[in-house]
């Protein structure tokens, strides 16, 4: 799943502080616990002196054999059992007042009594509210780590948010940049110095990329521009040839289509010419186009072909369609549309050309079979083999429609139909 | 005729040339924007076929050149770049025709001679071939007393053989003279067929001494 950089930040900052602070609290836990029971232990040692010191100067002392109010118990042992060692432990034991066993810490030690006899003492001491000491302690350091991980979101969101600000700018520039659109030259103040050089080398990449893009494309149109003149020479050789009346009649046919082929070719040039201006930016006339006008003059223009086909039009104009547009490219975008329809037309075939405020849509009868929506669109592409055609038609039409940001065109196929629909916003 | 050509490229120039003079043309060129310069100063000439990318200037200078000597001589255009600009801008500055390269020679012949019928106002205006006779400027064809009437396309058609008669014109060329960007190769083959059979049949009714031979697979002939 991909996350945002401030939860990705704030994720591992939580995990990682989590183990931190409970390896921390862990020792820091033991640390105070020791402390406690090393002051307790002091205490139990103490009291065994003191209870000692006691029991030499009131020998009734050795008759307390239970824990007593006093805390402590005496019992006779043998001289084997006497080990000359305190002996600390918890324990639980009973108590009265709350009825339930409750923790004890106990030294058990040795000595030898005023009459020369083995005894064992017990002390005991309560060690309630040292539990309770712990217990105060784990709620602190889990508040202390609720309290220590919303105020690192909360300081993390905070920095991010400033610190990484001219990262989302830049991103957000990113996100709006148009090819051949230079909106990173203004320049930009970021107090961050990786940023600053973030977006310098941004700008720097952008003006490469476009720099060879932009030389790519200028040979594009040199490169078909240098052909026209040799295609030039070479038909208008041919031409002669054929106009000078000096071949027979397999010659001039031979030639003839060796022209036919050399005006396809030149054919192909022109378009191959006219998509790289196209996408160089040499159309950029704006005015205000009324499409369907334009629309009604092709027709016109068209007429013959049409009537040739005996193909059945209708321009079906439910409202105006108006842009501000090219006037040379919506002429040619209109054009390559009807022509296309014509061309690939049945005769009797229909076209139906239907404008609406904010879509154009061009049905035609043709072959019956669907094309590839995918396809038909990219340039050389062409539908079984279909000699006349350069396969550039509907990519200049794609390649215009690119130029217009939230204009598209679409491919349907419907009941035998094939359908173009232009669409703008 | 007496025509300039100002072109860089040899080999264009000269098939232009033999062309033209085939045609009974005188032809002089240049290859360079200074010579040709030199030339137009100091002859006249019916026709001015001009490149616009010349090795030591652009074309539309020297154009601009020639219309501030207030030369009356017709240019044409010769341009390898299909641009609209350069056409709109080039008609703009005073050029009478525009035709991009490639082009048929048969067109160039079609071009040349309208600009200088164009420029010979006060001049006999109609062109004739047999007992057919157009005149440009009314569009009115007459086979000899009798007006003919014809549609738009079919004028087209007529006068692109008047102009270059005997010769053999091939289907596409017609086609593409005609109906310019708006016709396929591909379509244009039977169409021109079924154009030529209508106007064919007209000239017939009025007993027109011209008739369409077709010389098959490339095109007709106006014999």
């Amino acid at each position: 799943m991909k996350v945002s950089l401030k939860y990705y930040t704030i994720k591992y900052l939580i995990t990682i502080l989590l183990l931190i602070i409970a390896v921390w609290a862990a020792l820091f836990y033991a640390y105070i616990l020791d402390e406690v029971y090393d002051n307790v232990d002091d205490g139990l040692k103490n009291r065994k002196i003191q209870i000692i010191k006691a029991v030499y100067l009131d020998e009734n002392l050795l008759k307390n054999n239970e824990f007593g109010f006093n805390e402590f118990k005496i019992n006779p042992i043998s001289a084997s059992q006497y080990k000359d060692k305190n002996n600390l432990y918890n324990k639980m034991y009973y108590m009265e007042y709350d009825d339930e066993e409750q923790p004890y810490r106990v030294l058990k030690t040795d000595f030898i009594d005023q009459f020369g006899k083995h005894q064992q003492l017990t002390v005991r001491t309560s060690t309630v509210e040292e539990d309770e000491l712990v217990y105060d302690l784990t709620t602190a350091l889990i508040v202390l780590y609720l309290l220590l991980v919303v105020s690192i979101v909360a300081v993390n969101g905070f920095l991010l948010h400033k610190a990484m600000r001219p990262f989302y700018l830049i991103l957000d520039k990113l996100k709006k940049y148009q090819f051949g659109v230079s909106s990173f030259n203004e320049p930009q103040n970021y107090s961050i110095k990786e940023f600053e050089e973030l977006n310098i080398e941004i700008n720097e990449m952008i003006e490469r990329n476009e720099l060879v893009f932009h030389q790519q494309k200028q040979f594009i149109e040199n490169a078909s521009h240098e052909l026209q003149t040799p295609l030039a020479i070479v038909i208008n050789k041919i031409d002669f040839s054929i106009q000078n009346g000096e071949l027979d009649k397999k010659n001039l046919n031979f030639l003839n289509d060796v022209k036919n082929d050399l005006r396809r070719m030149a054919g192909l040039n022109k378009s191959l010419l006219m998509l790289s201006k196209i996408e160089n930016n040499q159309f950029n006339k704006i005015s205000n186009v009324n499409f369907n006008v334009l629309i009604n003059d092709l027709v016109k223009s068209y007429e013959d072909f049409i009537e040739y086909k005996k193909i059945n039009l209708h321009v079906l104009e439910k409202e105006v369609f108006e842009a501000t547009f090219d006037p040379d490219l919506a002429n040619i975008l209109l054009s390559n549309l009807l022509k296309n329809a014509v061309k690939y037309n049945n005769q009797n075939g229909i076209i139906n050309i239907i404008i609406e405020k904010e879509r154009l849509i061009f049905q035609n009868t043709g072959s019956g079979i669907p094309l590839d929506k995918l396809q038909i669109f990219n340039r050389f592409y062409k539908q079984g083999s279909d000699q006349g055609s350069t396969g550039l038609g509907l990519s200049i039409i794609k390649t215009i429609i690119k130029q217009y940001p939230r204009w598209n065109i679409t491919y349907e196929f419907d009941d035998e139909m094939h359908y173009f629909i232009l669409s703008k916003n | 005729m007496k025509i300039l050509i100002i072109e860089d490229e040899p080999e264009l120039r000269n098939v232009v040339q033999s062309f033209l003079e085939a045609e009974h043309s005188i032809v002089e060129y240049a290859d360079d924007y200074q010579s040709g310069l030199e030339k137009i100063i100091s002859y006249e000439y019916d026709c001015i076929l001009l490149d616009i990318m010349l090795p030591d200037g652009n074309g539309m200078d020297l154009l601009k050149e020639i219309k501030s000597m207030h030369k009356k001589d017709p240019v044409i255009i010769l341009s390898a770049k299909d641009s609209v600009d350069d056409k709109v801008n080039g008609l703009e500055i005073g050029a009478d025709d525009y035709l991009a390269k490639p082009f048929h020679l048969a067109e160039l012949m079609a071009r040349i001679k309208s600009v200088i019928r164009r420029k010979n106002q006060d001049g006999e205006n109609t062109i004739s071939y047999k007992n057919i006779h157009i005149d440009p400027e009314s569009r009115i064809v007459k086979i000899d007393n009798n007006e003919l009437i014809l549609n738009r396309k079919e004028y087209d058609l007529l006068y692109y053989f008047i102009i270059n008669p005997e010769k053999t014109l091939q289907k596409t060329m017609l086609a593409e003279a005609i109906w310019g960007d708006y016709i396929d190769q591909a379509d244009s083959l039977d169409f021109i067929y079924s154009q030529i059979k209508n106007l064919r049949k007209k000239l017939k009714t009025l007993n027109s001494k011209a008739d369409f031979q077709a010389v098959y697979g490339i095109g007709y002939k106006f014999i």
